[in-house]
């Protein structure tokens, strides 16, 4: 967008020019404002106690506050674990995928990496403790080859949390991904090759840099979701799990604690993250489209 | 990966050009990506098929595979009272939800294809948007914003709708955008006005036939994302207009295996009706639909 400067002038000209055009981009518009644009603001507001009196100490508190300190620290590590290892196994995957001569088994797993990049949810979280749950499957199983897993694991955790995370991250990282391989064209291993390049040449030198704000990309937007994720958490850990997302439900719905503009505060620091790396995501990826364009 | 090794074996002067990519044999390589591939199908599938099998069994505690299998549990789900209403809640929710996402942006994306193509990144940017945005803080964005009047809407649908629109535009921007695309939109609009037609004479008769297939596509990862949605539901209606996601959440610390025979019902739904759109719009695989 930034490139692209002259957009605004250019919309105003077209729109005076032409009012059709206008007033077929006015419902959209007027939805983005309304459902979007003023909800957010209006919550910003509340964070600094604005419909009531203005201050700082709901936001203050978000990082004073031990309980919510630590669902941001909770909240942070967790995505940054997950986002590193879906991001990982998702690259290796989605080169596996560019790389293999079957062309069919490309086609179901590539159908079953986009069914499962959003099943994110309640259900899913219930899917595993039937799994890797105390009496799961896999536990027991584990358990008969000698195995204890419930010695050094719980899904009831931080570490279960990052196990279910990254069933939909790993399918949304070979999504996000594969565009990047497939632009890695073929006849640059071969000008690589035919100069005397080795392998590992091509992809220190070529494969490596082009492919690299793609992947950087994609577990950025990885950590972004890890950070919203919100029904898998509750499902695995209830109230339990102290991580932003929970903690805003907690502080908006609970019986117990009701404090509306904390929720509110704790809400926009998550959004103020998350915008961070939304923006880090585009400036990454405005290198990868470079390449992608051509 | 070992440049040392390679460059030693090769000597001074390089080797014969190697083979290039796919066309070169490499079986050890492709047995590594199988091995790959079939960690990943494990990985994926195994909860699934532990969610499926644990509403067809009765007693699965002690052992690897349910030791007895019964579909009392798939029965007594669909005999609970809230079973019908809920998921029929689920189902208007989220056809409310294609309708109005996809007659927000066709008409838009239309108009940017025809007559303003450098304002589509400024509606890119505010489609794919909500993509990131967690869910948590739309809904609290939403209760903050329309539970006070002017506009009261928390605890109807037509706030659960609204902000499942937001949470699609990313999905349907992409699968009518790529469509429009690809059909060279702008010519077959200029084709038409030359034929003297109106201007959204096209969009209807010519336009809206030929991107079928990606409306379908969007109109499944809405159902998708949408069918059984917990949080948006929780926050903005909750009990006041029960959803699926509600009450299944709910429901399963008292019928554990009734609560996954529900999983399992809305999984099939979705997909069953993946399939059927699917084959009435016309041949597509399913591997498009979600780049779409």
């Amino acid at each position: 967008m930034a490139s692209d400067g002259g957009w605004a002038a250019h919309v105003i000209q077209r729109l005076r020019s032409n009012l059709g055009v206008g007033l077929a981009l006015t419902p959209f518009v007027v939805f983005i404002v309304l459902f979007e644009a003023i909800p957010i603001v209006v919550l910003l507001l509340g964070s600094v106690g604005w419909f009531k009196e203005p201050t700082l100490k709901y936001l203050t508190a978000v990082f004073a506050h031990p309980v919510y300190r630590k669902s941001v620290t909770n909240t942070i590590l967790v995505s940054a674990i997950s986002g590193v290892i879906g991001a990982t196994v998702g690259t290796a995957i989605g080169y596996a995928l560019t790389a293999t001569r079957h062309d069919r088994l490309r086609g179901t797993l590539m159908a079953l990496a986009n069914v499962t990049a959003n099943s994110g949810g309640i259900t899913l979280a219930f899917s595993f403790i039937t799994i890797v749950g105390v009496t799961g499957g896999l536990t027991i199983a584990l358990k008969v080859i000698g195995i204890d897993l419930y010695s050094f694991f719980t899904l009831y955790s931080f570490t279960g949390l990052v196990v279910v995370y990254v069933y939909f991250q790993v399918p949304l990282m070979i999504v996000l991904t594969l565009p990047a391989f497939s632009a890695l064209r073929l006849e640059w291993r071969e000008a690589s090759t035919s100069l005397g390049g080795t392998t590992a040449d091509f992809w220190r030198r070529v494969g490596i840099p082009i492919l690299a704000p793609a992947i950087i990309a994609g577990a950025v937007l990885l950590f972004a979701s890890g950070m919203g994720a919100f029904a898998t958490a509750l499902a695995l850990m209830g109230g339990q799990a102290n991580v932003m997302t929970t903690q805003v439900s907690v502080l908006r719905q609970g019986e117990v604690i009701f404090d509306p503009s904390q929720a509110d505060a704790l809400a926009t620091v998550l959004l103020v993250f998350v915008a961070v790396a939304v923006v880090a995501y585009h400036l990454i990826q405005g290198r990868t489209l470079r390449w992608l364009k051509r | 990966m070992n440049a040392a090794a390679s460059r030693s074996g090769t000597g001074e002067l390089p080797g014969p050009p190697a083979p290039i990519e796919r066309s070169a044999p490499r079986p050890r390589r492709e047995i590594a990506f199988y091995v790959l591939f079939l960690l990943f199908a494990l990985y994926v599938l195994v909860p699934l098929a532990g969610m499926v099998l644990f509403s067809f069994s009765d007693g699965w505690i002690k052992t690897i595979l349910p030791t007895h299998y019964t579909l009392s549990y798939w029965a007594s789900a669909m005999a609970q009272p809230l079973f019908i209403p809920t998921f029929t809640r689920s189902l208007l929710a989220s056809i409310g939800t294609i309708a109005l996402s996809l007659a927000l942006l066709t008409p838009t994306l239309f108009v940017l294809h025809v007559s303003l193509p450098r304002a589509r990144p400024f509606v890119e940017f505010l489609s794919l948007t909500p993509f990131a945005l967690p869910t948590v803080v739309l809904a609290l964005s939403l209760i903050r914003a329309y539970s006070v009047p002017p506009l009261v809407l928390t605890g109807t649908p037509w706030l659960l709708i609204l902000s499942y629109t937001v949470i699609s535009l990313p999905f349907v921007y992409r699968s009518i955008d790529n469509s429009l695309r690809a059909i060279d939109t702008k010519g077959l609009y200029e084709a038409a006005q030359t034929l003297g037609a109106s201007r959204w004479n096209p969009f209807w008769r010519i336009i809206l036939p030929n991107i079928r297939r990606g409306i379908a596509a969007a109109s499944l990862l809405v159902l998708s994302t949408t069918f059984g949605e917990y949080t948006l539901s929780a926050f903005l209606v909750g009990d006041a207009w029960k959803t699926s996601g509600v009450w299944v959440y709910t429901f399963w610390d008292s019928h554990p295996h009734e609560t996954l025979a529900l999983g399992a019902l809305s999984f099939i739904v979705t997909w069953s009706a993946s399939l059927v759109i699917l084959g009435l719009f016309g041949r597509r695989s399913a591997s498009e639909v979600g780049r779409a």
